[in-house]
């Protein structure tokens, strides 16, 4: 009978690069960086890895296809390694890879690192979609962009809670303001500019109604996790974090057939929530979660997954950011490092990168940014748009 | 024919398109012939809009076309002030979703009207449209 991945595994350390424009650097450069500051944080040396995994998104850019660009860049001695991508949900595809590893007790030691370099692309948002859809998902909508289609999801939702415009607009520009409070105090973001309401307000529209500040942008950047049985940890470090539940779940594409769905959610959210949940023994996630890093790849994600995370009651979730429930001082901190909104966007680093603060976070290590006495923190890594997505979610204690 | 020659005419679909060859290509000769298609699997009655030639609920490639016609609830919208690759010289342009309650269609709005004219909830059609450049796509108009 499964048992699930709770306190299995322990993550006994992590790098991550600072995210943002590298011109300067390489894919490999910013691969070994987040290498070092893991196997340094863990006190082990590359001959302990018996396994890893790597996580990159748009592989003919700057990294290379399958595992090889880990394997080399590393000098990984002839271990297994294994190449993972699930769009923007990638990186936490690679910790799920190391840590189902070392849980099944093929391995002891594993690694999971992300790493992608989309800033001399030249351009703006991400680069052409249409070799990742496919064929059908093409015939669709060829003009779709993601700001589009997350946009539309936030007039539904303005619509369908009664919110006028300047109301549905003025609750994501508190989510905007809240990320780029903590990405300022954060030196490793990519953005480090506190902002106020009028300023999210007065930006230029990218896709009505989302403007400016509303949408993440894309970074450079690497992240990295090593993993080791629970029951070795200690040998480590004195402050190792446990895995408590590693779920992902993938669109069955029935969002947009007969299903009820009404764009105002994410469906594949709730499901893979509830399995997290189950798996972790939460009951209630409102009062047992401390801190949670979820997929504010627009504001208005941000806002449909506090709800998708039984977090906020549905339609209430206004409420709870007015009353600064998710700001760093209120009872579940969301985004306390920047989230993608403000530490960046390297696609295949993402996911690693949101438990590299939750880590830092559980051990009390997060500086300026320190949550007070946190216990459990969440990662959603979204990879997709609404109507058809891949969703990671981690939850990781002491 | 000696040779199988390639069945390209997706080639003709919107201003840009992605799509590579699918078995659903008829769709593209419904179009040009004024007709925007669904399919319909004949084993368990599944609708799909974009059309499939292979259900994805009972497995089975025993499947039907039929028109999208009548009006669709507008269940959201949006207006791009940036395109992906490819569109960037039809912006602004207003993309949005439509619910025929068995399926949605994903599409543009019509050019003749504007944001200030929408709101969710409303009644559009769907209608075949030839674009200037000779392309085919289908908009959504008033009824």
């Amino acid at each position: 009978m499964s048992t699930g991945i709770k306190d299995k595994v322990a993550i006994i350390g992590m790098g991550c690069t600072k995210f943002g424009e590298h011109w300067d650097k390489g894919s490999e450069d910013l691969t070994v960086e987040a290498f070092i500051e893991a196997i340094t944080d863990a006190g082990i040396e590359k001959a302990d890895i018996q396994a890893a995994w790597f996580s990159s998104c748009y592989e003919e850019i700057n990294v290379g296809k399958s595992a090889l660009p880990l394997s080399r860049t590393l000098k990984l001695p002839f271990i297994p390694v294994t190449r993972v991508e699930n769009l923007c949900a990638s990186g936490s595809e690679a910790l799920r890879g190391a840590v189902y590893g070392v849980a099944s007790g093929a391995y002891d030691i594993a690694l999971a690192l992300g790493a992608e370099k989309l800033k001399d692309t030249g351009y703006g948002g991400l680069p052409e979609f249409s070799t990742i859809l496919g064929t059908k998902n093409r015939v669709i909508f060829p003009s779709l962009s993601a700001p589009g289609s997350f946009a539309m999801m936030a007039n539904r939702y303005f619509s369908k809670y009664n919110l006028s415009m300047e109301e549905g607009k003025r609750a994501l520009a508190k989510i905007s303001v809240n990320s780029h409070k903590n990405g300022a105090k954060n030196p490793r973001a990519h953005l480090r500019k506190a902002i106020t309401e009028e300023d999210v307000l007065r930006a230029p529209i990218i896709a009505s109604p989302l403007g400016l500040y509303d949408c993440c942008g894309v970074s450079d950047g690497a992240a990295a996790a090593i993993v080791c049985r629970a029951d070795m940890a200690n040998n480590f470090r004195k402050d190792p974090v446990f895995v408590k539940a590693l779920q992902i779940g993938v669109s069955s594409g029935e969002e947009l057939g007969y299903t009820t769905w009404d764009g105002t959610y994410v469906e594949t959210t709730t499901r893979t929530a509830s399995r997290a949940y189950e798996e972790a023994g939460i009951k209630t996630p409102r009062e047992e979660l401390s801190m949670i890093e979820v997929h504010d790849c627009f504001s208005i994600t941000e806002l449909v997954t506090y709800e998708d995370l039984r977090i906020s009651e549905r339609g209430k979730a206004k409420n709870d950011i007015e009353e600064g429930f998710f700001s760093r001082a209120g009872k579940i901190p969301s985004q306390p490092d920047g989230g993608l909104k403000c530490f960046g966007h390297p696609i295949g680093a993402s996911g690693l990168r949101m438990m590299y603060e939750i880590y830092k976070q559980l051990q009390g290590k997060a500086g300026e940014r320190q949550i007070k006495n946190p216990a459990l923190g969440l990662t959603h890594n979204l990879g997709g748009l609404p109507q058809m997505n891949v969703v990671s979610i981690a939850i990781a204690g002491i | 024919m000696a040779k199988k020659e390639i069945d390209d005419r997706f080639k003709k679909f919107g201003t840009v398109s992605f799509t590579a060859i699918t078995k659903t290509n008829d769709f593209i000769d419904y179009l040009a012939n004024g007709k925007v298609m669904g399919s319909r699997c004949k084993n368990c009655g599944a609708v799909y809009f974009p059309p499939r030639s292979d259900c994805s609920s009972c497995l089975t490639s025993s499947m039907e076309w039929f028109e999208v016609t009548g009006n669709g609830k507008l269940l959201s919208f949006s207006e791009l002030k940036y395109g992906p690759v490819g569109f960037e010289g039809d912006l602004p342009y207003i993309i949005a979703l439509l619910d025929y309650g068995d399926y949605k269609v994903f599409g543009r709005i019509s050019a003749d009207l504007g944001y200030e004219d929408l709101q969710v909830g409303m009644m559009l059609k769907t209608e075949a449209n030839v674009l200037p450049n000779g392309q085919l796509n289908y908009i959504f108009a008033r009824p």
